[in-house]
């Protein structure tokens, strides 16, 4: 570094002197990259490419409904394994306004001897998929799926009609 | 209260206008210093205790005046205005006074600006507990406290270009454009983004309506960050760096072509917290271009002082305050290609709404901030009170205690964010989500935040070192003469 | 020894002039700003109100101001973004136009809970909303959100919602003269309802209450969105 020499203005910097070494090449480089891919990518958005968000959405959708196999049809009825499949779901999605023991908090008691809307498997799966919009429930079938509904619908009417 | 300095000898014989010497305001500066150090330790404890109240939710206390949702507000306003503002006079204060061989051109404004700021942070301490709040993140305070803001930076603002009217010198140092852009800009950001009407006393609404207002609040957000946290710092730092080390900048070219390309880029950047966003897609793609193309002037920042450090290598070893600088440029370094990382449409549908952003936030502020306050602190004390340093072994350990707890808050976020945000996006082949349940996304981050409590706590545990440390070296013995000239009673 | 830069001319131009200096460091900060925030007033580049949003009601203009004091914006975002596992979760991804009337903007930026821009959606039950606000525990076992009892005995102050709509009007949000008039009657009748909904489920709260204000914001959140989405999805 004997080479460099100071620019001199120390006596207007309180004493600080500087060098004037040249930016490093590869930082120059590294400007001008970001400055190239700046101007290509904003072309590629907005000018050649046309791409939008809502369409990039619309695209994942359309290729992720052609790619996956059609949702594993789960039957609707009380196996165990649809009910030890159901519990799952039951304590991810139901407990907090069900209860983990089912009598209910926010939401009605399910194992006691009142259905509000039917006791039969296909009208507790009905009210799960559908909701009760009057009174705060959801439906479900939008969120988890019909799968995921049939076993839960299957986990309430086991533990609700346990002898 | 005030000292003088002899000019550096020649120089005032050489301009032909100088007086041999200058009575500085050094008050003004020790009450800055007092300030920051008070305030940084209250707005770290604040942020101790709401980094306790995630993993432990009872530390809420069922207390309305002590939830994490009124606290958090708290603790980034105290950090960015009370502890990163303060300090900022501080070293504004005491750097142009030397680099403009002027003292202060008014005694009075410096004064005014002194008490009000401190009173606005007084305020802002009392009424964000109470719930009082504009609800715009980072510009919460309300509407009468945003117009004393205002009138408190236009006192500084007319002290500052008043002392820049009144200069010694011809030309403006490097440091003094950085503070300049600083205060012009943080102005224009801060009076705009709180453009609001006032329904009561307390409450007002924004002339900006959702994603307008969105947007205005990211530009100003993003820009405080620009304005407020980086580019003054990059004039304490332009001013203490060749000071510490005792060497010349590496490139004054360097210097210019980043300041400009910073001033004119860094305004741009807001909406990359939009990204996604009912934002229009357009601006979104600007926030995120010239994200990208910050990069490169902000390294240019930390290596024109990592060069002009390159000087003072064999130094690093035994001096703790080279090695603060060292640490501070590599944390601005590794936070402005973070940044631009994070401003990548991809990288930022992961990221986003994370904890990555929460660490990314502190890398900069604790990492580059931080430690870039301390030892600016650690030369300005000192040199200000006349004393010798009470043990450069405590700054050491200071260094030592920051440091890892950057690490130790830093690296447990990286993996909260990141697994949390793989976690959020995980669907099975049929499209569900993996985990429907959000809870499950939360409970996984229990014990990083416990990992993330100890780092803060570190990093307080070394402010508190630094509070000892001066607080012996001012009650301490004088510098030698030799050190500093002895002030002319 | 020293040398000239071949700089110099940057230091004669600018670092001699501190006016020359400041005025063009502004005008250079300016220029981004402008250029972004200038085209959200244009009416062919900038967000447009949706079709079917309304205004807040001045009983759900108090939750919200309720919602901002409490700092919710800290923890949930309110902005659904266009990813199928965000669809999956919380609903419709957020349009510009459903945000017309709210100031500030809550759209977050952290979610330490989940988002809230379609929880009346997703979470209709006011019952619920009352035990979770309550005791958050109660209905989701491993949460780590406060609880807000406070809610439940602080009451609004019509005179001071009716301050609050009286300046969103000014603002431009199109409520008439006669919502404005009627604050406390509007508070009282929507209060009313939902209070009475919660008797239903064994819970006296008055109608006047902070938490009755919270849960009426709370359930209207993005429904009027997904009703305009789903009629729009049903056009095509």
């Amino acid at each position: 570094m004997t080479d460099e020499q100071v620019l001199g203005h120390a006596d207007e910097c309180d004493g600080i002197e500087e060098f004037d070494n040249p930016s490093p090449t590869w930082l120059n480089l590294m400007f001008l990259g970001t400055f190239v891919y700046a101007i290509f990518y904003f072309g590629w958005w907005h000018v050649w490419g046309n791409r939008s968000q809502a369409a990039l959405y619309d695209a994942q959708v359309a290729a992720a409904e052609a790619a996956a196999p059609p949702e594993a049809k789960v039957a609707l009825e009380v196996t165990p394994e649809t009910v030890a499949a159901g519990q799952k779901v039951y304590t991810a999605n139901c407990q907090g306004c069900h209860a983990a023991d089912l009598t209910g908090a926010t939401g009605p008691n399910l194992v006691d001897e009142t259905w509000i809307h039917g006791g039969a498997l296909e009208e507790i799966q009905q009210v799960i998929a559908n909701g009760v919009a009057s009174k705060g429930m959801p439906g479900w079938k939008p969120i988890i799926g019909e799968a995921k509904v049939n076993q839960v619908a299957a986990f309430v009417y086991d533990r609700s009609h346990q002898p | 209260m005030t000292a003088t300095h002899p000019e550096p000898a020649g120089n005032a014989e050489a301009q032909g206008r100088a007086p041999s010497s200058v009575a500085y305001d050094d008050w003004i500066v020790k009450a800055f210093v007092v300030a920051t150090l008070l305030w940084g330790f209250v707005g770290m404890l604040v942020g101790i205790y709401i980094a306790l109240e995630l993993p432990f939710w009872p530390a809420n206390l069922d207390s309305p005046y002590l939830t994490f949702g009124r606290l958090r507000p708290l603790h980034t306003n105290a950090v960015i205005f009370a502890f990163a503002g303060n300090v900022l006079f501080a070293g504004i204060y005491h750097s142009m006074q030397r680099l403009l061989k002027t003292r202060m051109f008014s005694d009075a404004l410096s004064q005014i600006h002194f008490w009000g700021w401190q009173l606005i942070i007084v305020a802002a301490a009392i009424t964000l507990p109470l719930g009082l709040s504009q609800g715009k993140e980072y510009a919460e305070l309300i509407w009468p406290l945003d117009i004393a803001v205002a009138v408190i930076w236009v006192v500084f603002a007319v002290n500052f270009f008043g002392t820049i009217a009144i200069r010694k010198v011809k030309h403006l140092y490097v440091a003094i454009w950085f503070y300049m852009s600083m205060v012009l800009t943080i102005a224009m950001l801060h009076i705009v983004n709180n453009l609001a009407l006032p329904a009561t006393l307390t409450r007002s609404y924004p002339i900006y309506a959702g994603m307008t207002d969105a947007l205005v609040q990211w530009w100003y957000g993003h820009n405080a960050v620009g304005f407020l946290l980086t580019t003054p710092f990059l004039g304490l730092m332009y001013y203490y760096v060749p000071k510490t080390a005792n060497r010349p900048i590496f490139s004054y070219r360097l210097s210019i072509i980043h300041f400009w390309a910073l001033v004119f880029l860094y305004i741009w950047t807001g909406p990359h917290h939009l990204l996604w966003s009912g934002l229009p897609d357009w601006v979104q793609t600007l926030g995120v271009v010239f994200s990208v193309m910050l990069w490169a002037p902000s390294w240019a920042g930390m290596l024109n002082g990592l060069l002009t450090l390159r000087g003072a290598w064999t130094r690093l070893r035994n001096d703790p305050m080279i090695k603060l600088w060292v640490v501070a440029l590599t944390f601005y370094g590794m936070s402005t290609f973070e940044g631009p990382l994070m401003s990548i449409r991809d990288v930022n549908s992961l990221s986003h709404f994370t904890d990555w952003t929460v660490g990314h936030t502190h890398s900069g502020a604790l990492g580059w901030v931080g430690m870039a306050a301390f030892a600016s602190v650690y030369y300005i004390v000192p040199d200000i009170w006349k004393k010798k340093l009470y043990s450069r072994d405590l700054i050491n350990l200071h260094f030592w205690l920051g440091t890892a707890g950057i690490v130790l808050y830093v690296v447990p976020l990286w993996v909260a964010g990141i697994t949390q945000g793989l976690m959020w996006k995980d669907l099975d082949a049929s499209g569900n989500l993996v985990h429907g349940a959000f809870m499950d996304t939360v409970r996984v981050l229990l014990p990083l935040y416990w990992l993330r409590l100890l780092g803060g706590l570190l990093y307080l545990g070394g402010l508190v070192v630094m509070i000892y440390n001066l607080v012996k070296t001012v009650r301490g013995e004088a510098a030698e003469p030799a050190a500093v000239p002895a002030p002319a009673k | 020894m020293s040398v000239e830069s071949p700089y110099a001319w940057h230091r004669r131009l600018f670092e001699g002039r501190a006016a020359v200096f400041a005025i063009t460091a502004t005008l250079v900060a300016a220029i981004g700003g402008i250029a972004e925030i200038a085209p959200m007033y244009s009416a062919t580049l900038g967000p447009k109100p949706m079709e079917g949003i309304t205004p807040y009601t001045p009983l759900e203009l108090a939750g919200r101001d309720i919602y901002v004091r409490e700092g919710c914006y800290n923890c949930h975002s309110q902005w659904v973004r266009p990813f199928r596992d965000e669809v999956k979760r919380y609903g419709e991804w957020s349009r510009a136009g459903e945000y017309a009337y709210d100031r500030p903007f809550q759209l977050g930026s952290r979610r330490i809970g989940p988002d809230l821009m379609r929880v009346g959606v997703r979470l209709p039950s006011v019952a619920w909303h009352y035990e979770h606000l309550m005791d958050p525990r109660k209905v989701v076992p491993q949460s780590i959100m406060p609880r807000y009892p406070w809610l439940a005995e602080d009451r609004l102050d019509p005179e001071d919602v009716r301050a609050s709509v009286a300046t969103m009007k000014k603002l431009g949000v199109p409520y008439s003269d006669e919502d404005v008039a009627k604050v406390p009657e509007q508070i009282a009748e929507q209060g009313g309802a939902i209070a009475n909904s919660l008797k239903e489920s064994g819970i006296e709260v008055a109608p006047d209450s902070e938490m009755v204000a919270m849960i009426a914001y709370l359930t209207r959140l993005g429904v009027e969105g997904h009703q305009a989405l789903a009629a729009r999805e049903g056009d095509k």
